[in-house]
């Protein structure tokens, strides 16, 4: 049998008359823990439900208040998306937001983390804090930042891809919007394969192999899986008038993992290490350029690749 | 038994490779919230596929 990791359990949890004040999340072996300071109860927070609730030790413990901002001037501006979210440093500690730095910018959301990733406060305005941040706190795209933060001090990367398991195979399908992602996903599902996700994965070394992992973040199909296992091919898709597989040479092939990835561009440390992680893809693992028609045709074509 | 002949390599110039990013993708900018009826930029209610993520569904 091949290897598989499930990251959570099934999972699901109620809010007793005490409050339930906590939950860890994991996702690609990364822990978080998310504590209240008050009952949840008090914004209608009832259940808390989700594969990828565990109960594996924590590596990284966040707070979270409801009660205010604090104030924080920003020291040194590491990255201002423009629009969605920026990062900066205070007093050695990272400050992510959802708004740009911009003097009119509007944040609801902001995040402090401490210079070792291991702990930090997550700050939300009173009115955004209900049963739809639960147990996804942070909401796009402070999640997904916060991840490729993670990532980059321990390791591995996030891809636009869809991920799949197919008896005990692992194929791993990159492409950016529009590329086909989510018909690929609902076409291997109706081929009793399971989707980690058909829009984020990440991929991670774990004992010599490379690993990819679901994340909660889907796109169009939204099943998904907090499984982790090996992977055995790679596919960068792209739409055709017939199904074909090019194989793809290293280089090239790193050149459009790149593309598709979201790798922390701010970190010279962290660019390197994700470089060096599609290097290492794209020399271990067989990479082709896949253009596919979209029906079930493609399950076949790619199984006897 | 003989020398073994050292095989060498042909010099090839270092080439640059540039790599174009979609920066708005590459950056997590792409929020189609202005274009879907939203009472709050990233909310739950926005157009875009990864807002309208509930965790884990």
């Amino acid at each position: 049998m091949e290897p598989s990791e499930t990251l959570g359990r099934e999972a699901s949890a109620s809010v007793s008359e005490r409050g339930l004040q906590e939950f860890i999340v994991n996702i690609a072996g990364i822990s978080i823990f998310f504590l209240f300071d008050k009952s949840p109860l008090e914004f209608g927070i009832r259940n808390i439900e989700s594969e990828f609730i565990t109960d594996k030790p924590p590596q990284i413990k966040l707070q979270m208040h409801n009660d205010g901002f604090p104030e924080k001037k920003q020291d040194k501006k590491i990255f201002d998306s423009g629009s969605t979210w920026s990062l900066y440093r205070n007093q050695g500690m990272y400050l992510l937001q959802d708004d740009s730095l911009d003097p009119g910018s509007s944040v609801e959301k902001l995040v402090i983390l401490e210079s070792d990733f291991k702990s930090g406060d997550i700050y939300i305005k009173n009115d955004l804090f209900n049963q739809n941040l639960i147990p996804d706190p942070l909401g796009y795209p402070l999640n997904q930042v916060l991840m490729i933060l993670l990532l980059s001090h321990l390791g591995g990367l996030l891809f636009h891809a869809c991920g799949i398991e197919d008896r005990g195979l692992g194929y791993l399908f990159l492409g950016n919007s529009t590329h086909g992602k989510s018909t690929m996903a609902r076409l291997w599902s109706e081929n009793q394969a399971t989707v980690l996700n058909d829009d984020r994965v990440i991929v991670r070394k774990k004992d010599g192999e490379l690993w990819m992992y679901g994340t909660p973040w889907h796109g169009d199909f939204a099943e998904v899986s907090p499984k982790g296992i090996p992977i055995n091919r790679i596919f960068f898709l792209r739409h055709g008038k017939r199904n074909k597989a090019v194989p793809k040479e290293d280089r090239e092939a790193v050149s459009m993992l790149l593309t598709r990835c979201f790798p922390p561009l701010w970190d010279k440390k962290g660019m390197d290490d994700s470089v060096g992680l599609c290097h290492l893809i794209a020399n271990k693992l067989p990479c082709y350029e896949l253009s596919f028609i979209p029906n079930s045709q493609i399950i076949n074509f790619v199984r006897n690749i | 038994m003989g020398k073994k002949e050292k095989v060498r390599k042909h010099y090839q110039k270092p080439k640059i490779n540039q790599v174009e990013l979609a920066m708005d993708e590459a950056v997590l900018t792409n929020c189609k919230w202005d274009a879907a009826d939203t009472s709050g930029k990233n909310s739950k209610g926005c157009g875009f596929a990864a807002c309208k993520t509930t965790f884990g569904s």
